[in-house]
Order: C-alpha cells, then structure tokens, then sequence
C-alpha cells in the first residue's frame, strides 16, 4: 500500500488555504490527547520530582533538602534488598513465563481439534486483575487450608508455607505473577507465529532441515522482533508492578519480597512521607528509562537484521 | 516405515493434549478452586484436608455478598467508570490517531515519542502528585478525576493501536470521498471510522478490562461507597470478611466471572487489540 | 483489495460508531444522573451524616454487628430528622483511609477509630476537639466514666470517647488441650505458657503463635507489648520524651523469648513472622491453635464456635516477669468514636452522644459482648446477673490492676509499629540478634519522631 504522503500536504482542504493549514488541522486532532496525557502524567512528574527535594509533612511540603531523600535511600540496608527483590523478581517471571509462553504457542501455531478451545482457557489468566490474582494464589498457597500448601505438605511431609518463609516468598510470588502474565506473551508469540507464510516452512524441508533448525533458522527469526517487543513490555510491567506482591505479601516476611514500588507506595501512603515516596519513585523511574533506551538499541539493531 | 510415522505421529499428539491439559489445568485451578470455596457451606471450609467440590452446593454465600455489602453498588461504579473511560479514550484516540496515520506535520515524531513514552512511567510516579493535585481541585473522591486518569494511561496505547488500523485502511478511500466533496474530517467519520469497527472494538474491550481490573489509583483517590469501583470494594469486603473464606470467595467469585465471560464472548477482538502493532515487521 | 463503489460510499452505511458512541455517551450520562439524584440530598429539614465503622449491620453471623445494627437503629428511630448512611470500612484501613480523606476534605461526619490511633489523627489534624459540646458538662457527667478523661484528650482537648472498653491482654486457651497434657490451670507466667505450649505441640495443634504482619499494623503485639512491658517495669516509649524505650532490658527479654519460642522449644512457627491476626485467629477457631491473646469483646464470637463449644476459656495474660503477680490491665484496643468534619457538627454530635448512652451501651453489652464506658450504664441489672459474670469480672480486673493508658499517647503509632514489625520479623524469620536489632529499630523510630 503505497502512502500518498507528499500529496497530502498539497492537498486542498475544503476550501482552506495551503500550507499553515494543513500543518495546524493535524495537530488540533492530536492535542486534547496530549493535553489529557501531559496533564495527567507528564506534570505530574516535574511535581514528583519537586516533591523529591523537599521535606514533607503529611500534605504540607516543608523546606528544601536538596538530595537528602536520595541519598538516605542508599544508605539504607532496605534499599538494597529492595532493588535485589526488584530484579530478581523481574528475571525470574521473564526465566518463567517466556519459555512457557513461547512453548504454548508454539503448540497451538497448528491447527487441530480443540485448539480453539485451548486456546481461549490458556487466556484467561490474562484478564484477571493482579489484585484477584493476589488474593486467590494467598488462598492457595495459605497452610493448612490452601490446596496447594496441602499438596507439597504431602510430598514434603511438613508444614508448607511458601508466603511465610522468607527464603521461598518470592518464589511464592513469581509463581502467582506468571500465572497471570504469560498470557500476554503467549498471545503475541502465536499472532507473530501465524504470520510465516508455510512456504518458508516447505523450503527449508526440502532443504533437509530438521525440527531445531527449522525453529533455529526459519521460526525464531521471523518471532524475534515481536518477541522481544512482548519481553521489554513484560519486564517493565513486572519491574513496575506494585498490587500484586502489595495484596499477595504485603512485602514480607523480613522484606524479602518488597519490590522498589511496594517501597515507594509504603512510605508515601501509608507513613506519609511524600518527600522521600517520590525519591524513590523517581529512581525507579530512571531504571525504567535506562533499561528502556537499552531495548530500543537492541529492537533497532535487530530490526536492521 | 509408514507403521513407525503413524505410532510418532500418535505420540506427539497424545504429549500435545497432555502438555496443554496440564497447561490449562495450571491455569484454571486458582479459578476453580474460588468458586468451589465460594459454593461451600462455611464450616466446610475450615476442614482438614481440603475439600475438592463442594457438597451440597449453596448459593448462600453469593446472596450474602449481594444484600449485605457494598459490593453491588461498586459494580455499578466499575461499570460507570469504564463507560466513561471507554468514550473519553476513544473520542481523544480516533482523532489522534488518525492525524497520526494520515498526516505528517512537524512535531509529529516527538509527539508521538511523547504520547508513547509515557509506558515508560511507573504509575507510581505520578500517583503521588496526581493525589495531591486531585485534592487541591476539589476532586478527591469524584467519578470524573477517575475517569480523567483512567483515560490519560490508556490513550497512549489507543492512539498507537488505532493507528496501526487506520493505516491498513487505504487512502484512496479519503480521497475518494474528498474528491465527492467530503470535508477532510467528513471523509474521516463517514468512510474510515465504520470501517475501523474492529479496531475500535479491539481499543473498547482492551480499555474495558484494564478499567475493570484497576485497583491502586482507585484506592488512594476515592473515599466513599458512592465512587469506588468493584476492586477496591472486593478488597474491602475480603478485608473485612477477615476468615470467612465462603464470603470472600464469593465476593471474588462475583468479580471474576462477569470479566471472563466479557472476555470468553470478546475475545477475538481483545487478542486483536493486543496484537496490534506488535507484529509489524 | 476491492475498490468499494462510489456509490456505496455515498449511500453507505449511516456512522455507526459515532452513533454507538453517542448512545453510550448517552446511558452514561443518564446513569450518572441517577446516581446524582440517588445522592440528593435528604427531604428538607433532614440532614445527612456519614458514619465510617468497621462492622457491617447486614451481617447476621457476627454479634457485635448485629449489636450494632440495633443500636444504630435506636438512634434512627429516635433521631427522625437525621438521616445517617453507614459506610463500612475495614479496620485494618480505617486510619489510613481517614487521614487520606480528610487531607482531601472528603471526611466522614462521623467515624469509628482504634483508640490508639486517635492521638495519630489528632497530630495530623484530621479531627476536631469535641470540648464545645462538652463544656457544658457537669462534674458528675464527667467522672460518670470508668476510664480517665483524659485517655481521649491530648493538650487539654478532648478528641473522642470511648465506645467499649475492653482490657486487651486475656488469654484465650483450650482447657480441653491442656487437660489432655495433665495441667490442671492455665499458665500464669512466661515459663509456664513456654511448658505447656510445648506439651500440646503435637500433629496438628500448634501451642501457641503471635503474628508480626504488618498487613493488619500488628493488631495483637500492639496490644499485648505494653502490658508485657509494664510487668518488667518498663514501657514502649518514654511518656514525657516519647522516644523509644522498647530497645532496653525488658524489649530484650520480650523478644528473646519469642525467638526462643520458635527455634529453642519449637512450638512456634518460623512463619509466624508473615502471618495477621486474622490467620492466627482462625487456626483458633478452627481448633489447630492452642492458644491465643485478643480482646474481651472476642468472647461472645468465639464461645459459641463449633470447634470451641465448651472447650475454650479465658484467663489473663501470663506474667513475663515470670512473678506470681497479675499483668497490669491494659484497656487500650478498643474503639472510640472521632468527630473529621464540621460541617454538620450538630447532628454528629448527637450520634456521638447517642452512643455512649446508656440504652446504646446496654444494647452493646448484652448482643455484643461489650463492656460499657459510663458507671451509670453499670448501674443495670443486667450486670448483676449470672450471664454478666465474666463481664464484671473483667471490669474488677480493670480497677484491681489499673496502669496509666500510656499506649494511647504514642506519637506517631504508625511508625512505631512499622519499625517493630520489621525488627520482630528480623529476630523471628532470621534469627537476627535481639540487641542489636531493637537498637537499630529504635534509632528509626527516634529519627522519624522529632
């Protein structure tokens, strides 16, 4: 499909002059969303970062302390865990869910009877909020009740309780987190599958190519682009994410699974410290900007491949 | 030779069903075992080992949640909400996006970068000021400032999605109708909007869920039975149940079917919106 | 792909999705505008008040909600002109949510509050002094209550009062469970509650656990930590400076006790440091936990539990001086009601006076379990029958063993709480050494204070 695009601009609007015209008619169309957008998300990050040099008394914003939040936050013992349940929450999820969702949509990339079926069941995590998600992996894995505290109780002959052992909260969590989010890589995975053409597939056959190679040299390449698109949204998704170790742990025990934003949300709302909340916050943020201009390198040079 | 293929072939399909049954199973059981709890009589769920169906099966307890608690009207607000998330998200996305996909104007780049890279933010980042300008204006507790933010994090993802679909709807097509006399926005809501119907599903059930299933910015910006949503209601409600685990389940129960039946029914164009753009090249 | 006619284009399809957008528009403004009207306010002459509790009145398996529910409605009936929507709140997030409402000017007119965090909420400002309406107040008014005045004022201003007393630190046990290991009574010191948890963690049954999660701001540490720390002649932080004294001998000892409950006599679980209350309360229920402390007010739920029926009793807290002396009462740990917003001052004010009258208060006791705040209400006869028993004897506990409710002057609970639970959490989970790690807890604390 070809874009006609210099002949837009030359294009006569209705009746309206050229040039000016057609460059303020395009931008009248975008700008209530950007105005919503700036609003909402934009101005509000200059005030963080105001709010970040600043002493704060439940509302009220106090004197000016310069760097004091940031620099009492690496100091803190705490913040060093916290980035440390940060990560390894985040590449253990990705260790988890990508090969689970790269395998299950390899399965249903053909067709056979059921696959529909199948397909729609191994969705559904997808669409249940992280704060029901929460709620029903605490049920499950709660001893002595929990169905699954019960079962690994009989293959260990002892009192499970993943949630309360700090050694294995975290895992408790990744659990419950890749449950509801391999869905999503799943399903970009598989729409990316079902656009190689079976020509491909027919040619490298003919050439003698096996199951691996055929994935190695003709599947993998053709996914690797929206594969990576769908492993940058899900690492920042579980770096980022808040409501779910919130509701399924509350950060405990001992911290071990109080992720940077469960740091964040507890200082600002629950002891008010809106200063040093939004410190944190922004330090999160520019792990989130660094790590992202990380993938856009890598999606940049992959996609010249 | 032939004999050895048909025995392979069997195999791999009988370790297809079995790998996916195994799957599926791994992803139902958390569901499963809610509405089992939550069809329990109460006493039933205390009981060691666990019981793995329910017997009898009572509704008692989806009645309990239904008269006794808040639950009910917070499903009205849930459903506000995302009505009104929906329209305001699509009315600001068609526009933008199709002033994305069909023109080029300077400044567009970065604007869009703008619009985009605000994926890259944390919700948490923003929560704070957001909650302190949300009281400063007098709309702490209101449905509207939901709804304003609802909808500032989810144009973004609209815009790049409606986008992606108005390009794969030729141009001839505006300039056909331009050619008729249509004005340039005419063109736009006469020709291309009806034929973006799936895009435009995609965007509205996508929004939908992420509304429906929204928990922390609704806990911290309302204060009251009359805004907030059916999340922070069904936290409320299990906090509040302590250890009755039939109510809670209930209440669980009662905010997760209406989504997954939502979905079961939409979701052709739900893994559409998802979809969308991510596969290009 | 084919090119549509033109005529198609022209007589095409009509626009569809504005259409539907407008439709939706449409039914969202419509149901906005019922909602509104739900929300009008009251017929004329009638005013509008909002009460936060915790308890929810369509509750008909708790008695305390259902004490509520008729108390409530007394008020209703006798109060015509007013007309009070009760919102249900968890108290787990009652404080929280108060102070963020009332940083928003979106505060109830009336709520239900734990009465230790009412000098948190009167330092932040979110809720006003009642003395206006008690001033004039006659002396025998005043002293009508079997706790101070000024439990529930802080510089000289009255901020709330109290709606059930309830001396917090009884133990609730399974006579039966000890019976069965050979002990006759229930253990009275420190060391006893260590021998005899040990002879009944068996199988199934844990002999006892304390929660230190933070989900539910340490419900039952906070309230039996003072009168533990009062029986070694200390307390959680120094009445005239405030700053910490949790970290000194006595903590030392409360919390190498409980360190030694999980690893040197094993009857503790390890993950007693993650678990709330409501974990703890249910193993009760449910018969796996031997025993546990909470408040009176339990007794009413809990005695008539299937599991419990006649196998549970009640005692006070054993002596962690290990002295054969009883543990100072300590009545902190129930509620009071607080005045967030003015703006509808006088009606508020009636529901706050209606409930701690004494036919509100009656209701509370004998549907409730609740003990009364007034002498007068004493005055019943209710209180003289056999049924009552347990209740005054509660109450003769409270005035044979008084001690100053210094719990509820804490400043900045919040934070105190915050920086216990990780330090118990450290000393249980992972084995932390105890000196050490309340000196770190308490340097926390002492900076946050000042």
């Amino acid at each position: 499909m070809e874009r006609v695009e210099a002949s837009t601009k030359k294009r006569v609007v209705g009746g309206r002059r050229q040039g000016q015209a057609s460059s303020l008619f395009p931008w009248l169309l975008v700008l209530p969303a950007v105005l919503l957008v700036v609003l909402v998300t934009f101005f509000p990050i200059l005030q963080a970062i105001n709010l970040s040099f600043h002493q704060t008394n439940y509302l009220r914003q106090g004197r000016f302390v310069g760097l004091q939040h940031y620099l009492s936050f690496f100091a803190d013992p705490l913040s060093r865990q916290n980035l440390k349940n940060s990560f390894a929450f985040t590449f253990g999820s990705l260790a988890f869910s990508l090969p689970l969702a790269l395998g299950l949509a390899l399965l249903l990339n053909r067709p056979f009877p059921g696959r529909a079926m199948f397909r729609t069941i191994l969705i559904v995590p997808w669409v249940v909020s992280q704060l029901l998600t929460a709620l029903l992996w605490r049920w499950l894995d709660s001893p002595p009740f929990g169905p699954l505290a019960y079962i690994l109780g009989l293959l260990t002959s002892s009192r499970v309780d993943i949630l309360g052992t700090p050694d294995t909260a975290l895992g408790g969590v990744i659990l419950a987190n890749v449950w509801r989010t391999f869905p999503y890589a799943m399903i970009l995975t598989l729409a990316a599958l079902q656009t190689i053409p079976n020509e491909l597939y027919e040619a490298a056959r003919i050439d003698g190519a096996g199951r691996w190679n055929l994935f190695r040299y003709v599947t993998f390449p053709m996914i690797q682009n929206t594969f990576l698109i769908a492993t940058i949204i899900l690492s920042i998704h579980y770096f980022n994410m808040i409501e779910l170790p919130l509701i399924l742990t509350g950060g405990g025990p001992v911290n071990r699974t109080e992720l940077l934003g469960l740091r964040v949300y507890r200082e600002a709302f629950v002891l008010f410290k809106f200063g040093f909340g939004s410190a944190v916050a922004m330090i999160m943020f520019a792990v989130n900007i660094v790590v992202s201009l990380a993938y856009i390198r890598i999606l940049r040079a992959e996609s010249r491949y | 030779m032939t004999h050895r293929r048909d025995v392979h072939a069997w195999l791999r399909l009988i370790g297809l069903y079995v790998t996916l049954l195994s799957a599926s199973i791994f992803a139902l059981a958390p569901i499963y075992w809610v509405i089992n709890t939550s069809l329990k009589e109460e006493r039933q769920n205390i009981s060691f080992p666990p019981r793995w169906w329910p017997d009898p099966i009572t509704l008692e307890q989806y009645v309990n949640v239904l008269t006794g608690s808040s639950i009910p009207r917070n499903y009205l607000n849930s459903t506000l909400l995302a009505i009104g998330t929906v329209v305001l998200v699509l009315v600001l996305g068609i526009h933008a996006g199709y002033a994305a996909a069909r023109f080029e104007f300077r400044g567009k780049k970065p604007l869009l970068f703008i619009l985009l890279a605000t994926v890259m933010v944390p919700g948490i980042v923003t929560l704070i000021p957001v909650y302190i300008m949300a009281v400063q204006f007098g709309l702490h507790d209101t449905h509207l400032v939901l709804i304003l933010v609802f909808a500032a994090w989810q144009t973004p993802t609209v815009v790049w999605l409606l986008q992606a679909f108005f390009e794969n709807i030729p141009r001839e097509l505006d300039e056909a109708a331009l050619i008729d006399g249509c004005s340039r926005l005419g063109a736009f809501y006469r020709i291309v909007l009806p034929l973006s119907q799936p895009g435009l599903a995609a965007a509205a059930i996508l929004v939908t869920v992420w509304v429906w299933n929204e928990f922390i910015i609704a806990l911290n910006l309302t204060a009251s039975n009359a805004t907030r949503p059916l999340t922070v209601g069904l936290f409320f409600f299990v906090s509040e149940s302590g250890i009755q685990w039939g109510k809670m389940a209930a209440a669980a129960g009662a905010a997760l079917v209406p989504i997954i039946v939502f979905f079961a029914f939409l979701q052709r164009r739900f893994i559409q919106g998802l979809t969308a753009g991510a596969t290009k090249g | 792909m084919k090119r549509p006619s033109r005529k198609s284009l022209r007589d095409g399809k009509p626009i569809t999705r504005r259409e539907t957008l407008k439709r939706i528009g449409g039914t969202a403004v419509g149901l906005m505008g019922i909602l509104r009207a739900r929300q009008a306010p009251a017929a004329a002459g009638r005013v509008t008040i909002r009460y936060w509790t915790w308890q929810n009145s369509a509750d008909t398996k708790n008695p305390r909600a259902q004490a509520q529910a008729q108390f409530l409605g007394a008020f209703r009936k006798a109060n015509p002109d007013i007309e009070l929507i009760e919102e249900v709140v968890p108290w787990q997030q009652i404080f929280h949510q108060l102070l963020q409402a009332a940083a928003a000017n979106k505060a109830p007119d009336v709520s239900k509050q734990l009465d230790r965090f009412v000098r948190p909420l009167a330092d932040a400002g979110a809720i006003l002094p009642l003395d206006e309406f008690t001033s004039s107040w006659s002396p025998e008014r005043r002293n009508d209550y079997v706790y101070a005045w000024d439990d529930t004022a802080f510089d000289g201003r009255k901020f709330a009062f109290r709606h059930a007393v309830r001396p917090v630190n009884i133990m609730y046990y399974r006579k039966d469970l000890y019976e069965a290991a050979g002990f006759k009574t229930p253990p009275k010191t420190a060391k006893e509650l260590t021998e005899m948890s040990k002879a009944v963690t068996k199988g199934n049954i844990i002999g006892y656990i304390e929660p230190f999660s933070k989900s539910d701001l340490l419900a039952k540490f906070i309230l039996i930590a003072p009168p533990m720390y009062w029986t070694l002649g200390s307390d959680l932080t120094a009445p005239k400076t405030s700053k910490a004294t949790f970290h000194l001998e006595a903590g030392q000892k409360i919390f190498q006790w409980y360190q030694d409950m999980v690893y040197v006599h094993k009857v503790c679980p390890v993950g007693q440091a993650s678990m709330d209350s409501d974990t703890v309360n249910n193993m009760f229920m449910s018969g796996t936990l031997a025993a546990t402390m909470d408040h009176t007010s339990k007794w009413a739920e809990w005695s008539r539990k299937e599991a419990l029926q006649g196998r549970v009793d009640t005692d006070w807290l054993p002596n962690f001086a290990n002295e054969p002396k009883p543990t100072p009462a300590n009545t902190a740990g129930g509620w009071t009601v607080v005045m967030p917003n003015g703006a509808k001052k006088e009606a508020a004010w009636k529901l706050i006076e209606f409930l701690q009258s004494n036919e509100s208060e009656l209701i509370d006791a004998k549907m409730g379990g609740e003990l009364p705040t007034r002498k007068s209400t004493l005055k019943d006869p209710f209180f003289q029958a056999p049924e009552a028993k347990r209740m005054t004897g509660w109450l003769t506990y409270m005035s044979a063993n008084p001690h100053p409710a210094t719990s509820l002057k804490i400043k900045k609970l919040e934070v105190l709480i915050d920086v216990l639970a990780d330090a118990a959490q450290q000393i249980i989970a992972n084995k932390a050494e105890v000196k050490s790690t309340l000196a770190v807890a308490a340097q926390k604390y002492d900076a946050q204070i000042s």
